[in-house]
C-alpha cells in the first residue's frame, strides 16, 4: 500500500512540476531503455538486465530536474519451480549541462536520490506466493551526452553508478538511452 | 537564477552522498531465529512454499554459515573445490522474513537449511564432532562431465574432494537441490566415506577413485536385475568374463553405500518416495515403500556381474542391490517399533544409530577381505542388528525372510534364537562375513538354478546398458 501511495505521490509531483513550468523551464518527458549489470550467483558473473525507463520533469537552460522510474524483471528456475523478481526504482535526478560540444551535442553530469523496492514471486507447481520487499533508499551519479534538435526533441545517453544496500554489486553499473521531448 | 541552480545541484549531490554513505551497509545478516520463505517439505513429504527458521546461516548474502559453505559453478583447484565469492540476493518482507530473490539464492538457502537439520540428525544418532564434513562443501550448478558430456539431473558426492556437487536439473519435477531426501542421501555418503571407505586405507584409494563418486541418479533400469540363469555351466556363463574379488567387492560396497544412503534419505525426509519426486525412473526402482525382497546371494551377484561387463551398468545395478538393504532397514524400523509403525521416530533413530555403530565393523570386514575374498552380501546384517539395543522377535523374523534359506550364526544376532531344525554350525563358513570363493565352490551351490533379487518368479531378461545422462 505504501508503495502504491508513493507511486501516486511521485506521479502527482511530476504532473505538478509539468503544470507549474514557467518561462524559465520547459516541461520534459522521456522514455527509453537501459541496462543494469547485476551479479548473479557468484561475484564475477554479471547478468544484464534491460529496464524500462520513464522520466518526467523540468528542463532549464543549465540543468534538468526530473523524476525517473525504472523497472525490470528476471525469471529463473528448474523443474516445476521458478523465482520471478521485479525491480521498481524511483530516482529524483538533477542533470547539470556542461558547455556544449556544438549546438546540438551537450554533455552533462547528474546525481540523483530515491527509493526502490523489489517483489518476488516464488512458484512451485500450482502454488505461487508473491512478496513485496521493503522500501530502500538508493542514490546515483551519472554522466552522459544529450543530442538535441530545434523542435524540442532530444536523445540522451548516460552511464551511471547506483548504490543501495540491496544491490549486488554495490554500486551497480548501468546505462540508459532515452528519447525525450520538451514542451 | 544561475546562483539558485548551482545551489540546487549542490544540495542534490549532498543528499546523494549521504544516501550513498548510508546504503553502503552490508547485506542481510542471518541472525538466529531468522525466518526464510523457501520451498520446504511438509510432514507428508510434499513440497510447498513455507516460512522456515534457519539459526546458523550467518552470512546469507555470501551463502555461508556454520554448517555449509556453498559455491556457485565451482571448479577443482589445488585446494579442492574452489570458486568465486557466491552472491545471495534477498528481499525482506514487511514481517521481517527474508525471501530469496533469485533461483540460485533460493537453492542455496534451501540446501543450507537442510544441512543445518542434517547436522542435528547426526547429533541425534551420535555422530559427534563431524569435523570430517562440517561445514559441508557444496557446489551449486556444478559443471561435472563424463565421457558422454556434462551431467544433468544428479547430485554427486565426491569422496576425494569431500564435497557435494549439485548439477543442473532439466527434468520436470522437484529440482534435486530442493529435495531434502536427496540431500540427506548425499550427506550419508560423507558419513560412509569417513567410517568405511577412508578406513580402508591407501589400498582402496589407489585401486578405484571412482568408488568415491556417488550419484543419486544411476537410474537402475527395471530390465537390469541381478539374475542367474541356467547355472554356472551355461553357454552365457562361458561367454562371460570371470569376476574378480575386487570387482565383486567394489560392487558390494557401493551397493551398501547407496542402500544405506537411501535409508538415510528416508529417515531424514520421512518420504519413502523421495527420489521419485525428482527422478521418476530411478525413483520407482528405489521406492522404499515397496515390498522387501530377499537379499541375493553371493553367487547370484557374481553371476549377474559376469554378464554385466560395462562399469556403468554394474554401477547402476549396485543401486538395485542397495535398495534391498534400504527396504529391509525400513521394515526393521517397523519391527523394532513398539507401535509397529515405520513412522515411530524413536525406532527410526534406533536403527539409524545402529547403522552408524555398524559401519566400522563393516569396514573391518572389507578391510580384511576385499582384495582376496568374495565378501558375503549379508556382511552388514549382524553388525547392524547387534548394534540395536534389543532385537525384537519381529526383527528376528524379518531377518529370516530377508536372508531366506541362508540362515547362519554369522548373520544371526545373539537376541535371535535359531529356528528349530537349523544346526548352529549351518553356513559357518560365513562366520567372518567374508568367505573365500574356494570354500563356496567346495560347498556347492545351494541356490536354485534361476535366482533374482525379486522373490517373484523372474523370466530371463536382456541386460541393456543404462541410458545416457547417468554418472
Ligand atoms: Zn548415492
Amino acid at each position: 500500500m505504501i508503495r502504491r501511495l508513493l507511486f501516486l505521490f511521485i506521479t502527482f509531483v511530476s504532473v505538478a512540476l509539468l503544470l507549474a513550468a514557467d518561462a524559465f523551464a520547459q516541461p520534459m518527458v522521456a522514455v527509453g531503455g537501459g541496462l543494469v549489470l547485476e551479479q548473479e550467483g557468484r561475484s564475477k558473473k554479471l547478468e544484464t538486465r534491460v529496464p524500462l525507463v520513464l522520466r518526467g520533469g523540468w528542463s532549464f537552460s543549465e540543468f534538468d530536474g526530473f523524476v525517473e522510474y525504472q523497472t525490470f524483471g528476471t525469471t529463473d528456475g528448474e523443474g516445476y519451480v521458478s523465482v520471478h523478481r521485479r525491480h521498481h526504482g524511483w530516482l529524483g535526478f538533477a542533470r547539470l549541462k556542461l558547455p556544449p560540444v556544438n549546438e546540438k551535442l551537450i554533455p552533462f553530469l547528474g546525481a540523483g536520490a530515491g527509493l526502490h523496492f523489489e517483489s518476488v514471486r516464488t512458484k512451485i507447481a500450482a502454488q505461487s506466493v508473491e512478496t513485496d520487499g521493503s522500501l530502500r533508499a538508493s542514490a546515483a551519479i551519472a554522466t552522459g551526452v544529450m543530442l538535441t534538435n530545434a523542435r524540442g526533441f532530444d536523445v540522451s545517453l548516460d552511464l551511471r553508478l547506483v548504490t543501495s544496500d540491496g544491490f549486488q554489486p554495490n554500486p551497480t553499473f548501468g546505462a540508459t538511452l532515452a528519447l525525450g521531448a520538451r514542451f | 537564477m544561475k546562483h539558485s541552480l548551482g545551489s540546487v545541484l549542490k544540495r542534490c549531490l549532498l543528499v546523494a552522498s549521504l544516501i550513498v554513505a548510508a546504503s553502503c551497509s552490508p547485506g542481510p545478516k542471518g541472525k538466529a531465529g531468522q525466518q526464510y520463505q523457501i520451498i520446504w517439505p511438509t510432514a507428508d513429504g510434499h513440497y510447498e512454499i513455507q516460512k522456515v527458521q534457519i539459526d546458523t546461516f550467518g552470512d546469507p548474502s555470501r551463502l555461508k554459515g556454520e554448517f555449509a559453505s556453498l559455491l556457485v559453478e565451482p571448479r577443482i583447484g589445488a585446494a579442492g573445490l574452489e570458486g568465486e565469492r557466491p552472491v545471495g540476493r534477498f528481499i525482506r518482507s514487511s514481517g521481517g522474513v527474508l525471501v530469496p530473490a533469485d533461483f540460485i539464492t533460493h537453492q542455496g538457502t534451501v540446501v543450507y537449511a537442510h544441512m543445518e537439520r542434517l547436522h542435528r540428525l547426526d547429533r541425534e544418532v551420535g555422530i559427534e564432532g563431524g569435523s570430517f564434513v562440517w561445514p559441508a562443501k557444496i557446489g551449486l550448478r556444478a559443471n561435472v562431465a563424463d565421457a558422454q558430456g556434462p551431467l544433468q539431473n544428479n547430485a554427486i558426492y565426491d569422496g576425494l574432494l569431500n564435497a557435494l556437487l549439485l548439477v543442473p536439473y532439466t527434468d520436470t519435477g522437484l529440482p534435486i537441490t530442493l529435495n531434502g531426501g536427496v540431500l540427506a542421501h548425499e550427506h550419508f555418503h560423507s558419513i560412509f566415506q569417513h567410517y568405511v571407505l577412508s578406513s580402508l586405507g591407501t589400498q582402496w584409494h589407489g585401486l578405484d577413485a571412482a568408488i568415491h563418486v556417488c550419484g543419486i541418479d544411476e537410474t537402475p533400469s527395471p530390465e537390469i536385475q541381478i539374475t542367474r540363469i541356467g547355472g554356472s555351466g551355461s553357454r552365457d556363463d562361458k561367454l562371460a568374463r570371470e569376476v574378480t574379488e575386487l570387482e565383486y567387492n567394489r560392487f558390494l560396497i557401493r551397493g551398501l553405500n547407496e542402500g544405506f544412503a537411501d535409508f538415510w534419505g528416508w529417515i531424514y525426509s520421512g518420504d519413502p518416495k523421495f527420489i521419485q519426486r525428482s527422478l521418476m525412473a530411478a525413483g520407482q526402482v528405489r521406492d522404499l515403500s515397496q515390498d522387501m525382497d530377499a537379499l541375493p546371494s553371493r553367487e547370484t551377484i557374481r553371476s549377474s556381474l559376469r554378464r554385466l561387463t560395462q562399469p556403468r551398468a554394474r554401477s547402476s545395478l549396485s543401486y538395485t542391490f542397495g535398495s534391498h538393504y534400504a527396504r529391509f532397514m525400513r521394515r526393521l524400523v517397523e519391527a523394532q517399533s513398539a507401535s509397529h509403525s515405520v513412522h515411530d521416530r524413536a525406532a527410526q533413530l534406533e536403527v539409524a544409530r545402529a547403522l552408524k555403530d555398524a559401519l566400522p565393523v563393516i569396514a573391518h570386514s572389507f578391510k580384511t577381505g576385499f582384495g582376496s575374498e568374495f565378501i558375503a552380501p549379508e556382511v552388514a546384517l549382524k553388525p547392524l542388528l547387534s548394534a540395536l539395543q534389543k532385537v525384537t522377535p519381529d526383527s528376528c523374523a524379518l531377518l529370516e525372510s530377508f536372508v531366506s534359506s541362508r540362515v547362519s550364526s554369522s548373520i544371526r544376532p545373539a537376541d535371535c534364537p535359531l529356528p528349530a531344525g537349523v544346526p548352529a554350525e549351518a553356513s559357518a563358513v560365513e562366520a567372518s562375513g567374508a568367505e573365500a570363493i574356494g570354500a563356496e565352490a567346495a560347498g556347492g551351490d545351494e541356490e536354485p538354478s534361476a535366482d533374482t533379487f525379486s522373490s517373484a518368479p523372474v523370466t530371463p531378461v536382456t541386460l541393456t546398458p543404462v541410458e545416457d545422462g547417468e554418472l
